[in-house]
């Protein structure tokens, strides 16, 4: 099961994906940098995902519109995400929260590493993990 | 240039721009790139180039990389309306790059695309953290831009009125690390 990587910076997606590997995920995973190269990869691989990290404020598709877009299609509905941004204010987590429900984590930008490992880590050691759980 | 020691002497909406300003950088060297800033900075109010009515961007001599965003908003204070535009530019000099981005846990081969797409990244921090502290002072939710990022001296104009900017310089070790210009245009709503 593969995990899902969007952000607009290539620089934060190499961090975020170092973060991941330190937590002891090895499988592949799926980048991009907007939405829409999201969508498209999802779409190339074919395979299950178990995670989705994404930024919110990207080019073409930014993550909510993502997200909507990922929950449209039968195999992927529900799945876990983890959103990670600058939008730091009540009024942008609770839009967040009511577009896309299955949200499992925000984190706000600038995180430590440590809070990130922390936030992921649980999804990456589930094996069983469903989407919609 | 004129140096400002004490920002209490300022209008209070700059002050608090200011103040926030200073928050969000520190926070995002200290948690972003575990850099403790040094407790000395250097606050001035400079001119801005002005080109044809338009604002210019240079960048000081020593730095090699330039990021920019936009910000607009309003704001009440005392029954009075104000709009508040303005733009935050940051400048890095080459050599504080490498420290930021090691301190970002980027390690091996680095090129001008890595530099420019972390010192963009640096300052998309810092303007969303700069609107979250502005809302929790009370001001409307200001609307901030995507950076533009430029490793070249900036021919990019942009379109705004004031030509009067505070420059901050951050220290780290005794050397300049960040340069950071906030330029703000506040205008009576009637």
């Amino acid at each position: 099961m593969q995990i899902v990587v969007l952000d607009d910076s290539h620089i934060q997606r190499r961090i975020i994906i170092k973060l991941i590997r330190e937590v002891g995920y090895n499988d592949e995973i799926i980048e991009g940098d907007n939405g829409r190269e999201g969508l498209d990869n999802i779409a190339k691989e074919g395979r299950d995902i178990r995670l989705v990290l994404c930024d919110w404020n990207m080019p073409q598709l930014n993550g909510l519109q993502f997200l909507y877009e990922l929950n449209k299609i039968p195999k992927y509905r529900g799945m876990p995400a983890i959103m990670i941004t600058t939008e730091g204010t009540t009024r942008a987590y609770n839009e967040a929260k009511s577009q896309y429900p299955y949200l499992a984590g925000y984190v706000v930008k600038p995180f430590t590493h440590e809070h990130l490992k922390a936030v992921i880590g649980p999804y990456l050691h589930l094996q069983d993990i469903k989407p919609g759980h | 240039m004129e140096l400002i020691s004490n920002l209490k002497e300022l209008p209070e909406i700059e002050q608090d721009i200011l103040h926030c300003t200073q928050k969000c950088v520190q926070n995002a060297c200290q948690i972003m790139c575990k850099i403790a800033l040094d407790p000395q900075k250097q606050i001035s109010r400079q001119q801005f180039v002005v080109f044809q009515n338009q604002i210019r961007i240079l960048k000081p001599a020593d730095c090699a990389f330039t990021s920019v965003i936009e910000f607009l908003g309003t704001h009440s204070r005392q029954g009075q309306r104000y709009k508040i535009q303005g733009l935050m530019a940051i400048y890095f000099p080459e050599p504080s790059t490498d420290t930021l981005l090691r301190g970002m846990g980027i390690t091996g081969k680095v090129d001008d695309s890595d530099i420019m797409d972390g010192c963009g990244e640096i300052l998309n921090v810092i303007a969303g953290q700069f609107k979250v502290e502005m809302a929790n002072r009370g001001y409307e939710e200001l609307m901030i831009s995507t950076p533009f990022n430029f490793n070249f001296q900036i021919d990019e104009l942009f379109n705004y009125h004031k030509t009067e900017k505070f420059e901050l310089i951050y220290f780290f070790e005794g050397n300049k690390l960040i340069y950071v210009d906030v330029g703000v245009d506040i205008k009576k709503v009637t």
